[in-house]
């Protein structure tokens, strides 16, 4: 072992201990600094760096413990290593468990068993150092976190600038909910409102990912669905779908070949048209439910094919529901969130049971089904960790 | 050619490919952060061992989950099966679902409309 040019401080009464340790530290090219109290060692030990120091248990006027807790609350680098008498096994642990790195048996010394000795200072180096290292990853780590949940967090905010906002969605739907859930912080499903001539287009979609590849996705449907709907004036729902699977396609550079990214959306979508008196839905991998006021579920199937991603067909059409209006009809459009949350002891809630529930809100004001929903979820998911992003929303005529 | 193994972890499959015998799983649920790169192994070694063997394939999917990210890597999965079909390799695909799970069903009955491929759907 190479001690050239280490500075090491020993704190021991006993000068023969002192001059022993100096001696030997010093053959192997360490510069030696002894204190023979308590008091001068915490003050040498404080008053210039050391590359180790060596502190006997027993002091004069000090407990060895209480130097070391003195030492460590300034000072969590320099390896410590303590010199005990024989048979003083509980305070060298105690001392272990207060920041010391190492121990060392005075009758050792006498021994002069320097090949053990050196070993014992060169694992109390080495743990020392461990600690430091891993002191600072965890500073780095904390740090990092910190950067990108600050900026996740601010992402969030311009989602959330994007979505509809609670004063337009009660302008255009008279009764209504969303209960919205991201998994984390950043969304793949996201919602859409627009009137048109008489129409309100509202939109529930669930995109390819969570987080910020969801929420990156999110914003390109929200976009292309402004410039379809608002800018193009697409008012029909089937073709307002085949206009975002292209939109989708063009703005990812989708084609033929399958190494492209296959990223796209499920969306449900549905066209209200108060002057008309009709609704209009079409979906992509997404159904819309509709529960009359005496609580019998239709659902409307949307078409099996998603928006974007991977295709054979050359062109891509969907399908348009009508169903006449009639008041008291409440209208759901959910993405998979919902019904695929696993629960603690069952598997996931399923589409049956999703179904089942939307009966059995009937009648129910939806502000007091966006309660029960969110009851609903927390008693099905338990302890459970939520898997997938969940928006739920209802239109009542 | 050595089996392809990979455990079952949260968020993603357990995956037996036996290269002896040609029968090759995939089980559990699938919603990895990055499915691209969790799959590719798997695209790997199923090209590979296409190209290299003979031995006629059985593929059982026996999933309870998966995200819309892992659904494409499932498409990538099933066009390397229909290729290898279409070129003469006996292949038998079991889709096994819940019996109660009418989206997994679904999920199977959606893929194996754009796949010429038969699907066998076994309920558990």
């Amino acid at each position: 072992m190479n001690l050239t040019g280490k500075r090491i401080l020993t704190i021991d009464d006993s000068t023969t201990t002192r001059m022993y340790l100096s001696k030997m530290l010093e053959r192997y090219g360490a510069t030696v600094v002894g204190a023979a109290t308590g008091q001068e060692g915490v003050e040498k030990a404080l008053g210039s760096r050391f590359d180790l120091v060596l502190l006997d248990l027993m002091l004069p006027d000090l407990h060895g413990t209480e130097v070391l807790a003195m030492a460590r609350t300034y000072d969590q680098v320099t390896p410590i290593v303590m010199l005990s008498g024989e048979g003083r096994i509980h305070a060298v642990l105690d001392a272990l468990g207060q920041g010391a790195d190492g121990y060392i048996e005075k009758s050792d010394l006498a021994a002069i068993d320097t090949v053990g000795f050196l070993y014992s200072l060169e694992r109390a180096i080495e743990r020392r150092a461990a600690i430091v290292e891993q002191k600072r990853l965890q500073a780095e780590l904390a740090e990092k976190n910190t950067e990108i949940l600050d900026s996740i967090n601010y992402a969030s905010r311009i989602v959330r600038a994007i979505l509809p906002a609670e004063e337009q969605m009660s302008r255009l739907l008279r009764e209504h909910f969303v209960f919205f859930k991201p998994r984390n912080i950043l969304s793949g499903d996201f919602y859409w409102i627009h009137d048109i001539g008489g129409s309100v287009v509202f939109a529930v979609a669930d995109c390819t990912g969570h987080g910020v590849p969801g929420a990156m996705m999110s914003v390109i449907g929200h976009t292309l669905l402004n410039q379809i709907v608002v800018e193009e004036q697409t008012s029909e729902p089937a073709l307002i779908l085949e206009k975002l699977h292209v939109g989708i396609r063009k703005a990812l550079k989708q084609g033929e070949n399958s190494a492209d990214t296959q990223d796209g959306m499920d969306i449900a979508l549905l066209r209200i048209d108060f002057r008309e008196r009709g609704v209009i839905f079409a979906g992509a991998k997404r159904p819309l439910y509709c529960v009359s006021p005496t609580g019998s579920l239709t659902e409307l199937p949307g078409d099996r094919k998603a928006i974007g991603g991977r295709q054979i067909e050359k062109t891509r059409t969907y399908t348009s529901h009508w169903l006449p209006f009639e008041a008291g009809l409440t209208f759901y459009l959910a993405t998979d969130g919902f019904a695929d949350q696993p629960g603690g002891t069952v598997r996931k809630y399923g589409s049956r049971r999703f179904k089942q529930f939307l009966t059995e809100l009937h009648g129910r004001s939806l502000a007091e089904q966006k309660e029960a929903f969110a009851r609903e979820l927390a008693a099905h998911q338990g302890d459970e960790e939520q898997r997938d992003d969940i928006l739920v929303a209802g239109v009542r005529l | 050619m050595d089996n392809l193994t990979i455990d079952k972890a949260k968020a993603t499959p357990r995956i037996f490919f036996d290269a002896t015998n040609g029968v090759l799983d995939i089980e559990g649920d699938s919603y990895p952060e990055n499915s691209m790169q969790f799959y590719q192994p798997v695209f790997q070694w199923l090209n590979t061992f296409i190209a290299q063997t003979t031995t006629p394939i059985t593929f059982n999917f026996r999933l309870d989950y998966f995200n819309t990210s892992s659904s494409k890597c499932i498409l990538n999965i099933l066009e390397i099966l229909e290729r290898a079909s279409t070129s003469g390799r006996p292949v038998t695909l079991n889709w096994h679902f819940h019996e109660d799970d009418d989206d997994m069903k679904e999920h199977g009955e959606e893929f194996a409309e754009d796949f010429s491929i038969s699907f066998n759907f076994i309920p558990f």
